[in-house]
């Protein structure tokens, strides 16, 4: 019953795929967390599970999709738990100025790590409803109620700035 | 005014592609993974009976390797265990199979935990050693077992703490609670961060404090755990409790399962009969790999590398 799998087998087939997805998962994770330091982390913890669970993985980019995201919510819960104890460095969690333009990363960090975790899968990722659902454990509509009001909170957030900056026309548009 | 999806993502992209690619995580990711496995395989090597080397001391017996035997009725001198005695007989043959000793824990373990757990069944899992979960309680359990018999004599250093006062004079524990319940057998339960393999409550060791759990720091070689240490003079057996699905990246969330719960299975005539099926499943197997913890090779054993075969007391 037990899995077992060859020590090399597991370390060479994990480096290959780690390799090639590392840097994806880094990009989402910066997005996730709101700064690179963080965001090295968070990659660092998700390649460990997905080292570990590696013989009884069969998608590892949905498993480490998952895992990551999970792990960022888990430790921002961490995070609030501490919160009357230390005031972490997190420049991800400052409140935007409003005198100067966003970023479309300053943005997204700005909004609740939740909602931050929903436009992320959803629009940068580009997962559907469903797979953002299973991939945070909630219900589709929770998923769509949350990506609705994150891009509401992002045009606010962005306002005329990101429509002066935009070019091209639009294929999906949501408000 | 509406957000562009499609543009946000090309602007998400931009912005990325100025931060530039990302460290090679992966190395590390690799090492520290395989890090984390050493000590799945350490803390499952008790339930693979694996004795390992415990305060640096390995014992040998000076019986010649023919005179064997194996553990016999009369030898559990326990409470009565005719009331749990299986429908079938795991020792029908003198031997236990892995499928023999896998459908007794299931069966031994569903009737001796309380009823809120439920039924006991294998379960898939990537440690090295068979794990087991319960289909009820909130958590569910995961268990491990592991049973050895080495004769006191033998491996005289394996009873050197038996009591929560001597474990607790070793290093801090969360927890302990134990029993001594007639013909020798005694009983400790302990919660706290454990050492590798099944040396848990016996090895003499320096005392440390408990740290606050950290999955990017966890102590090498220590897990956090609950366990269940059953024993008599000549048999030892290790059940470790914790919640469906815990690795050693989870936290250090209790499994749910009291001190008092845990003295009762020890106690109960199904988890003994267990036991005594244990020692010769524990016997029977051949020996494992040595356990590579940290670079170093930990020696270990089974049944089939001791002198004295297993027994239980007279």
């Amino acid at each position: 019953m037990t899995v077992t799998m060859g020590r090399r087998a597991r370390a060479d087939e994990f480096t290959a795929y780690a390799g090639q997805a590392q840097q994806r998962l880094f990009r989402q994770a910066v997005l996730l967390t709101g700064e690179a330091e963080s965001a090295r982390d968070l990659v660092q913890a998700t390649l460990v599970k997905l080292y570990v669970a590696w013989p009884r993985i069969d998608t590892p980019g949905a498993y480490a999709q998952r895992t990551m995201v999970r792990t960022f919510l888990d430790g921002r819960r961490k995070e609030r738990r501490e919160a009357e104890l230390h005031r972490p460095i997190d420049p991800g969690r400052a409140e935007p100025d409003p005198a100067q333009a966003l970023t479309v990363r300053q943005a997204i960090a700005a909004l609740p790590p939740r909602m931050r975790a929903v436009v992320v899968l959803r629009y940068w990722e580009d997962l559907t409803v469903d797979q953002t659902a299973a991939a945070l454990g909630c219900s589709s509509g929770n998923v769509k109620s949350t990506a609705s009001r994150g891009l509401d909170r992002l045009r606010d957030l962005l306002g005329d700035a990101f429509a002066e900056r935009t070019s091209t026309p639009a294929a999906e548009e949501l408000s | 005014m509406s957000i562009p999806t499609d543009e946000l993502r090309a602007r998400l992209a931009r912005e990325l592609d100025e931060l530039g690619p990302g460290p090679d995580l992966v190395p590390e990711a690799a090492s520290r993974g395989a890090t984390s496995l050493r000590r799945r395989r350490a803390m499952g090597g008790a339930a693979l009976a694996v004795a390992a080397v415990v305060g640096g001391a390995v014992a040998t017996g000076v019986l010649a390797a023919g005179d064997e035997a194996s553990p016999t009725d009369e030898d559990l001198k326990v409470a009565d265990t005719t009331s749990a005695a299986p429908a079938w007989d795991p020792l029908a043959d003198g031997h236990v199979t892995e499928q023999e000793w896998e459908r007794a824990v299931a069966e031994a373990l569903s009737a001796a935990l309380p009823a809120r757990y439920g039924e006991v069944r294998p379960i898939e899992s990537d440690f090295d050693v068979q794990m087991f979960g319960t289909s009820g309680g909130s958590p569910q359990l995961q268990l491990d077992l592991g049973v050895s018999g080495w004769h006191r004599s033998e491996h005289p250093v394996r009873y050197q703490a038996h009591s929560c006062a001597a474990i607790d004079a070793a290093r801090e524990l969360h927890s302990c609670s134990d029993l001594e319940y007639g013909d020798g057998w005694f009983a400790v339960v302990e919660t706290g961060l454990m050492p590798p393999g099944n040396a848990g409550p016996f090895e003499e060791g320096e005392r440390i404090t408990i740290p606050e759990h950290d999955p990017d720091n966890i102590p090498d070689d220590w897990s956090f755990g609950t366990e269940l240490h059953v024993m008599n003079a000549d048999v030892s057996a290790r059940l470790g409790f914790s919640e469906l699905g815990w690795d050693e990246l989870s936290g250090n969330d209790l499994p749910g399962i009291t001190d008092e719960e845990m003295l009762a299975v020890a106690q109960d005539p199904a988890f003994l009969e267990l036991v005594r099926v244990g020692v010769q499943w524990w016997y029977d197997q051949p020996p494992p790999e040595p356990l590579e913890i940290d670079g170093e090779i930990v020696p270990t054993l089974t049944g089939k590398g001791q002198q004295v075969p297993p027994r239980f007391p007279s």
